[in-house]
């Protein structure tokens, strides 16, 4: 099957969360608790029940304002840092482009996160273990032949969903038509990044602007890991699952200490 | 709206006047989205840059409460450029009549002022026509005569010039000229132009004068009646099209027909005789029809149709009337059917303290809400609250059948998706159940007047069913019952009911009415006719002849609403005509807007309270003297609460407050305040305040703020943000704007303070709806 892309119209969106809160309800994630601090941006980061989010990035530019709106969730790269690092094997890329975790088979040792030059996965729990969790691409969705809840949601196309070939070729026409009407900066992001990723922006301005990485590189680190330490990888992940086996242990005595100190209110 | 949603598509330049589509109606940005993408421009002017304004061409930000300046700044532009329609305005606006000679206007009053204290009552008597012996307008198709409409209109807006306008609104002189530019700019024949606005428009004490000055600007472009153009209300609710539809509002009865009042309308013929021209001389057919559906065969010629029987306006009934009356203990009990006014209200804090007055409060609604719950709200005790309250929940608009207006005037009709949760009813039952149980009551108890009561023709089924209802709104033939085709059936001698004139013909069949039709067109320009039905007569662009020229063809030949064939002698339509299409183009190129009786679009018009131009005005509440006449402020408003203003100037109330809403949020927040995922999105209240003002004050984004005004204060926290600039007025003064969200409340999951407890209780001259959007403030750190 082909590969499956959304597309990003940075310069359609007009900031109304459906995406995000499209994603919560058609995953069934519960919400969370925020506070407001100053900026329209809420949930202020991703969480294990936070999948996607809308960036809010404010700009006063001389006499200007620039509001620029990004949606960030995982990239489905082609060649995602997280898979090679995850010591369990637990992250695959399947027939259809997305990024997957195991849920079943993850240890929850984050290596994924660190990888991830985009800071996606979030590990959280699951029953008694901690596992990593990320936008799934709504696979139980496409692989029925639906289109992502976010892109259903979207009330303007600045977010939508189809073969990864078609939202290119959209993306380039649509960047030529914003050079033409004077958008100097207008450009793709992430037709090159990671191999290509499986979220392609049109983009108004340079990525910083919407808190995109301008040139996303795996970390040293994860290159070491996956091919330098190759040898000892084995060994390490042992040592990390023995790492957080021990780990958790202390984080249910926390909870258990967590309740008690409730039930003395 | 004049047009409809889809009809954003074809617009050259949209603007963005007092709403913010991106935040309130989300939904329909695809359709601007469209008009861009197709080379239109989008225009926003609004005292904060907006989610809208974020993907806008050009954003213009203006002072709270000067939109008449800089509407009259733009009329004036267009007009000293010659950059109006002129065959448009010459044929399809009243530019040429003559005005009486005594008309004139001086210092900030027109003429017939007689002064009340420092309010006014007008005498209209020269705010008319010119006629000749057999009653006709005299005409000057020059548009020279210093008394026709046209010069007069220049006269009055030369005043508006750029500096001036620029001086009271605060907006940059060269982002205001670009906004006149590129909007006038659709003033060419073919271009089309439309305003898009909300309640930054409405909500202020020039409420309908602006709405006003809108129309006219769109007259002079010759934006109305054709696609991509008009005047479009874009309205907070889905159905807040069809509550006004049903005259929900204390002026109206079905089918925008005037409230009738006890002293000017104490007889049937006296209400008819008010009937004003044009195809409004048919209201007696629409009047009697409706007695007709109220009362059936109780209502005959002999009884005047039971006319009695219709309540009459003693006084003033309107929103802060109402409360007003509410706490002076006229009003003993209050139902409120999906309503809030505990959070929505103006002076909301007083207004929940005037609810102590009431024996009898019931609330229908999804969640108990503030204003069924005043008497829990912390710091109030409820023993000494004697008001008894009902809380009836009422079902979801996804459990219930029946129809909703959208803005663009589409009755759709809308099937149960679910059953209701728990007990909670439909508000059909309920209503049906109340009126039932009351009617019982009578039969049983007698009272002072029952027979409005017993005799009430209520028909509805054993359980009302809303087809039933329908049925009678579409009207129908009182001897057989049948359903009639539409209102150009309706007769004024009792022989059919009608319970709403302008839906006639969207239920006129019962197995396959046109409000529950489904189908795409697939050519067309996106009227889509059998898509539900679009009141009047399935019309989707209103004063559609002004869309073709006085010879039939089209402005803009790519998207022709109507056009003249004149080979074979006939209209052809991608639109139910708004004229007598029957005859040759000519014979209709005076009668472009068929509702006026000179058949024309008035540029010029004796219909509003402060005059037949739009004057700017300052606000109730302003930082400044107005610097267009020596009237500070709207001289035709009544002032209802004198002592709760803060003086022009004040030191104690700085700043301009207005009001505003979220995405995240909706209304008083009952609906979206009880979602986790949308307070997740948007947690708290919060108001919005400039760099500038922050640094002045020693705020920074997040801060604990007290934001007060003569009315009241509440606090919350503070988001400092680029998104809104002091703006330089008068005399060079450096205005802060300070901007809340009304949507909190102390009920719900999130919990807030409401900010409309320090709003004035001051209204448009002509409606009355209150003044939200532009106020004095103070706001200071208090954390």
């Amino acid at each position: 099957m082909a590969k499956k892309a959304r597309l990003i119209d940075t310069t359609l969106c007009i900031g109304c969360k459906s995406c995000q809160v499209a994603c919560k309800n058609w995953n069934q994630l519960p919400a969370t608790q925020t506070e407001f601090t100053g900026s329209y941006e809420n949930p202020p980061d991703l969480h294990p029940e936070i999948w996607s989010r809308v960036r809010f990035n404010e700009y006063a530019e001389n006499d200007s304002v620039k509001w620029y709106f990004s949606f960030i969730s995982c990239m489905h790269c082609a060649k995602p840092g997280c898979m090679p690092v995850c010591p369990a094997n637990a992250i695959s890329i399947t027939e259809l482009g997305t990024v997957r975790v195991d849920q079943e088979r993850c240890i929850g040792c984050a290596l994924c996160k660190s990888a991830c030059p985009f800071n996606i996965p979030r590990v959280g729990e699951l029953g008694d273990k901690s596992v990593a969790w990320k936008c799934t691409f709504c696979y139980d969705r496409i692989s029925n032949g639906h289109i992502t809840a976010c892109a259903k949601a979207c009330p303007t196309g600045a977010l939508s969903f189809g073969d990864q070939n078609d939202k290119l070729a959209e993306a380039e026409a649509r960047v030529a038509l914003l050079q033409e009407k004077g958008h100097a900066k207008a450009q793709i992001y992430g037709k090159d990044e990671m191999g290509g990723l499986g979220v392609i922006y049109v983009l108004a301005d340079s990525p910083d602007k919407y808190g995109l990485p301008v040139d996303p590189q795996v970390s040293l680190g994860s290159y070491l890991w996956n091919v330098a330490l190759r040898p000892v990888k084995f060994l390490a992940t042992m040592g990390i699952t023995i790492g957080v086996i021990n780990n958790l242990i202390s984080k249910r005595e926390l909870k258990n200490t967590k309740n008690r100190a409730r039930h003395d209110d | 709206m004049t047009n409809h949603w889809i009809d954003y598509q074809h617009a050259d330049v949209i603007l963005q006047f007092g709403g913010n589509t991106a935040e309130n109606h989300p939904i329909s940005m695809k359709w601007i989205t469209k008009a861009m993408e197709k080379g239109g421009k989008l225009i926003v002017v609004d005292p904060r840059f907006t989610r809208t304004a974020a993907v806008a061409d050009l954003y213009a930000p203006i002072r709270p409460g000067t939109n008449i300046a800089f509407l009259g700044g733009i009329m004036n532009y267009c007009l000293e450029k010659r950059l109006y329609h002129e065959e448009y305005v010459l044929h399809y606006t009243n530019a040429s009549s003559l005005i009486s000679p005594g008309f004139g206007f001086q210092d900030g009053l027109f003429t017939g002022a007689q002064m009340n204290g420092e309010q006014v009552s007008y005498d209209k008597s020269t705010w008319a026509y010119q006629t000749d012996a057999d009653g006709n307008i005299i005409k000057d198709d020059s548009l020279q005569d210093p008394h026709c409409v046209f010069q007069l209109l220049k006269k009055h807006f030369s005043r508006y010039t750029v500096e001036k306008v620029c001086e009271i609104t605060g907006c940059p002189e060269e982002k205001f000229l670009e906004v006149a530019e590129l909007y006038c700019s659709t003033g060419k024949p073919g271009k089309a132009g439309t305003i898009l606005y909300a309640m930054g428009v409405t909500q202020f004490t020039q409420g309908s004068e602006n709405v006003r000055a809108l129309a006219m600007l769109q007259l002079l472009l010759g934006n109305m009646g054709i696609a991509g153009g008009g005047v479009n209300a874009q309205r907070g609710q889905s159905n807040v099209q069809g509550s006004t539809d049903m005259g929900n509002l204390f002026h109206i009865i079905p089918g925008y027909m005037p409230c009738p009042h006890e002293k000017t309308h104490p007889t049937l013929k006296a209400y008819n005789d008010t009937s004003p021209g044009g195809y409004w001389e048919n209201r007696p057919k629409f009047m009697v029809s409706l007695l007709k559906a109220f009362w059936g065969e109780h209502a005959t010629a002999e009884n005047d149709f039971c006319y009695d029987y219709l309540p009459k306006l003693d006084k003033e009934r309107s929103h802060i009337a109402s409360s007003k009356y509410m706490g002076e203990g006229e009003i003993k009990g209050m139902i409120c059917f999906a309503d809030n006014p505990a959070v929505t209200g103006p002076t909301a804090s007083a207004k929940r303290h005037y609810q102590t007055k009431l024996d009898w409060l019931i609330s229908v609604d999804i969640y108990e809400n503030e204003t069924a719950a005043f008497w829990k709200e912390p710091g109030v005790n409820p023993e000494e609250i004697d008001t008894e309250v009902f809380l009836l929940p009422a079902a979801m608009h996804f459990e219930k059948d029946g129809t909703i207006a959208n803005s663009g005037r589409w009755i759709q009709w809308r099937y149960k998706a679910q059953d209701p949760l728990g007990d909670s009813k439909p508000d059909l039952w309920i209503v049906d159940r109340l009126f039932k149980a009351v009617r019982r009551l009578y039969e049983r108890e007698g009272g002072v007047f029952p027979d409005p009561i017993l005799k009430m023709n209520w028909d509805y089924g054993e359980e009302a069913d809303s087809s039933r209802v329908a049925m009678e709104l579409n009207g129908y033939e009182t001897a057989s019952g049948a359903l009639i085709e539409n209102f150009s059936k309706l007769a004024d001698d009792g022989s059919t009911a009608c319970g709403n004139w302008i839906y006639s013909g969207y239920y006129n069949n019962e197995t396959a009415p046109a409000c529950k039709s489904r189908i795409k067109e697939t050519e067309g320009i996106g009227n889509n006719p059998e898509w539900a039905f679009a009141w009047p007569l399935n019309r989707r662009i209103i004063y559609n002849r002004a869309s073709a020229d006085p010879q039939g063809n089209p402005w803009n030949p790519d998207v022709p609403v109507l056009w003249w064939d004149s080979i074979g002698l006939e209209w052809k339509k991608n639109d139910v005509p708004d004229f007598n299409a029957n005859v040759p183009p000519e014979e209709t190129k005076y009668n472009a807007f068929i509702m006026t009786e000179e058949g024309q679009g008035r540029l010029f018009s004796s219909g509003m309270a402060e005059g037949p131009f739009p004057e700017h005005y300052e606000p109730w509440e302003s930082p400044v003297p107005n610097i267009m006449s020596s009237v500070q402020f709207n001289p035709v408003c009544t002032i209802w609460y004198p002592d709760s203003r803060a003086d022009v100037g004040s030191n104690e109330f700085p700043y301009v407050c207005t009001s505003y809403r979220l995405t995240e949020h909706y209304q008083s927040g009952i609906m979206t305040r009880n979602n986790p995922w949308l307070v997740e999105a948007m947690p708290e209240m919060f108001v919005e305040i400039s760099p500038s003002l922050a640094n002045k004050i020693g705020i920074q984004s997040g801060d604990m703020v007290e934001v007060s005004s003569k009315r009241g204060k509440f606090e919350c926290k503070c988001a400092v943000t680029p998104r809104i600039k002091s703006l330089t007025v008068t005399g060079g003064k450096e205005i802060e704007i300070v901007g809340f969200f009304f949507h909190w409340g102390f009920m719900g999951l999130s919990k807030g303070p409401s900010g409309n407890d320090i709003t004035p209780s001051i209204g448009c001259a002509n409606t009355n709806i209150p003044e939200y959007k532009a106020f004095l403030c103070n706001i200071r750190r208090t954390g």
